[in-house]
């Protein structure tokens, strides 16, 4: 046919090639709450006016409730089932096998639920644990601590999950190229006991802040963590290949686990924030009643003022409530992910997290070849006047003109004649019966 | 649609599957097979050969005619292609012409008439014999398949296929030869109303007739990649002039 040539099959190749990405999440899209969405469709009942709560929080690019936004990552916290937290909080297991905890807490089946399913997906049993580092056992070689269990150990017992979605991780994360910056400590919220050993000090009660630090931005004490080493020392597990986040300051320090495939990071919150600092705030409870400052439905967490009225030991329960395990056991899932949020990544337009991401593209090479004797005609209307003249050959030249067109579009059809992709040169290329044309397609897949 | 970047001196090819790509891709059925090309050249006016000639008219073409990027619509994505006849020295290209031959290029919906037949006829200057690679053994014909359709008339029709923006196309095969002396390919097929609400009246009537709608059909020569236009006019019903 004289307006189309066969594509034989030397005529086509295939390959494979990778394009990487860079994807910065900035710190005012975790820590804003209206860039952050929840799903709260986990309901108490009985006691009270009742909790609700998300079992994660999605980040946005910008307000979520704009239709340009994109999800960014997710936001969730987990508990080890036969973790210190857990255990200590636990009253005992029911006939069924049943978790039990006092109502003092909450969530508490859910956060070790939110564990045993990350541990199902990466590590292929929904009772193990995660290690930083060892992954799935304790690694007393690399381990830089020599502790296996506890919060100062290297099992992560606390674990908070940020699970980027795959619109920004693409087919997977690029080793060694991922880096979070977090702050260890909340702000020092003014009370008796703000300092992070949990011990009453007076002293620094004369500090600017008061009240809460549940809610308020940390302006100092950043750490940036990153997979360093991940290239080199190269780890696959069940859940695909893993790398060790470490603490840049000290590369000795692991602290989390990056799940490169699935784009999810674990980290050890006992590693990457301050366990013991002293946090005081309203958070949901099951409380039928108000009392001090917190209404129904809420709870005052280590909070104790003025101290003339309800001095620490005498009327304020919980007064010395640190990060772990009191917040991670007495707050809902939304409360310690609203706390990690708004006051662990920073408030500002700087890098929180940032990582290259990879897509592998499987491509087919179409080479498109015409001879010197193809396609030196068009059906352009411009190419020929209204009685069939061609217009590129002068007239009334008895010199021998021959004809020639410019190719700007390459068309691939089936054989029913159906355009199934088009290519577009960015300039016209001559053709004449003096020239070959290779135009060589790719189709990205 | 915007234009490709052309500052520097690589050429770079942008390259995108179209509606109907992705759509037979989807089928899963291996029916996304790419078994050929063509070269088109839609962003071109040889009119600038003709004004400035052909040493500068070319170098204008190559420079200064900015291309758009790929178009995914396949009725849209090469409008013009090149064809390749293995006679340098051709002057003239064959043209087309349509004709009613049965019936006129108006049709009552609910009256009559409902269907007209269409004969393409393919000529050239002076009736000069036509180069034989550029013969159409047959045509294809894009129409809007809301309000026509194209059947067989002897048989020479092929089942549409339908795109996006509701246009079909059909090939239509050669039904005679030309007797003037250019033996040129002449096809003849029907086209039918189709049912279609009342509605469709207040969307697409023309400006001037709120009775009447105003659809074309688009034939072009497989071989000679020459192209005609047919307008068909749709009255609402038999009251309408």
């Amino acid at each position: 046919m004289a307006t189309f040539k066969t594509i034989g099959a030397d005529d086509i190749q295939t390959s494979t090639s990778v394009l990487s990405q860079l994807v910065d999440v900035i710190q005012e899209d975790i820590s804003g709450s209206s860039s952050r969405k929840k799903y709260q469709v986990f309901v108490t009942g009985g006691v009270g006016p009742g909790v609700t709560s998300s079992l994660f929080q999605t980040v946005y690019d910008q307000d979520f409730s704009l239709q340009t936004a994109n999800a960014v990552l997710d936001l969730t916290v987990g508990l080890y089932e036969s973790g210190s937290t857990v255990v200590s909080a636990s009253t005992g297991v029911d006939s069924n096998g049943k978790l039990l905890f006092p109502s003092q807490s909450l969530m508490m089946r859910e956060k070790v639920e939110n564990y045993k399913q990350f541990a199902q997906l990466l590590l292929g049993d929904a009772d193990g644990t995660f290690y930083a580092p060892g992954v799935n056992v304790f690694d007393s070689a690399a381990s830089s601590t020599g502790i296996s269990t506890g919060s100062r150990g290297d099992r992560i017992e606390e674990a908070m999950f940020v699970n980027f979605k795959r619109l920004f991780a693409r087919d997977e994360i690029r080793k060694e190229t991922f880096a979070i910056r977090m702050y260890q400590s909340a702000s020092l919220d003014g009370s008796e006991v703000d300092n992070v050993t949990g011990v009453v000090n007076a002293a620094v009660t004369a500090n600017a802040y008061t009240g809460s630090n549940l809610r308020r931005p940390t302006v100092s004490g950043s750490a940036i963590y990153a997979d360093v080493g991940a290239s080199t020392t190269q780890l696959k597990y069940y859940g695909g290949d893993v790398g060790f986040i470490k603490d840049t300051a000290d590369t000795t320090k692991t602290v989390g686990l990056m799940w490169y495939d699935y784009g999810i990071g674990v980290f050890d919150m006992a590693k990457v924030f301050c366990p013991d600092q002293h946090l005081s705030g309203a958070i949901g409870a099951m409380n039928a009643t108000p009392y001090s400052t917190v209404t129904a439905g809420q709870a005052m967490l280590g909070f104790c003022r003025p101290a003339t009225v309800y001095p620490p030991g005498s009327g304020c329960d919980n007064v010395s409530a640190s990060f772990i395990p009191d917040l991670l056991v007495s707050a809902s899932i939304d409360d310690i992910v609203d706390h990690l949020a708004s006051t662990r990544f920073g408030t500002g337009s700087f890098t929180a997290t940032t990582f290259q991401n990879v897509t592998n593209i499987n491509s087919t090479l179409l080479f498109c070849r015409a001879t010197a004797d193809e396609f030196n005609y068009s059906s352009n209307p411009t190419f020929r006047n209204a009685e069939g003249e061609i217009i590129v050959i002068e007239p009334g030249d008895d010199t021998g003109q021959r004809t020639f067109t410019f190719v700007s579009t390459v068309g691939l059809y089936n054989s029913n004649n159906e355009l199934l992709a088009v290519a577009k040169l960015s300039r016209p290329v001559e053709k004449n019966d003096e020239k070959d044309l290779t135009v060589r397609v790719r189709l990205d897949f | 649609m915007g234009f490709l970047d052309h500052s520097t001196n690589n050429i770079i090819v942008d390259a995108v599957l179209t509606d109907k790509g992705r759509q037979l891709l989807a089928r899963n059925d291996g029916s996304f097979q790419v078994t050929r090309f063509s070269f088109g050249d839609d962003e071109v006016d040889y009119d600038i050969i003709k004004q400035f000639g052909r040493t500068v008219g070319k170098e204008k073409i190559e420079k200064n005619t900015p291309v758009f990027e790929a178009q995914t619509n396949s009725d849209l994505g090469l409008k013009n292609r090149m064809i390749s006849v293995a006679n340098p020295y051709l002057t003239v290209l064959p043209t087309l012409a349509a004709s009613f031959t049965n019936g006129a290029g108006t049709m009552v919906r609910g009256g009559s008439p409902t269907q007209a037949d269409i004969q393409v006829k393919q000529s050239n200057q002076n009736n000069t014999s036509i180069d034989v690679d550029l013969r159409d053994s047959s045509f294809l014909v894009q129409y809007d398949n809301r309000f026509v359709s194209v059947t067989g008339y002897e048989n020479n029709v092929s089942t549409p296929s339908t795109g996006q923006n509701y246009i079909s196309t059909v090939r239509v095969r050669q039904t005679a030869t030309n007797s003037d002396g250019s033996n040129g390919s002449i096809a003849t097929f029907r086209v039918a109303i189709r049912s279609f609400s009342d509605s469709y009246y207040n969307y697409y009537s023309t400006s001037a007739n709120s009775g009447v709608i105003r659809t074309f059909l688009t034939i072009t020569g497989t071989a000679s990649g020459a192209l005609v236009t047919q307008q068909i006019n749709i009255n609402k019903n038999s009251s309408v002039t």
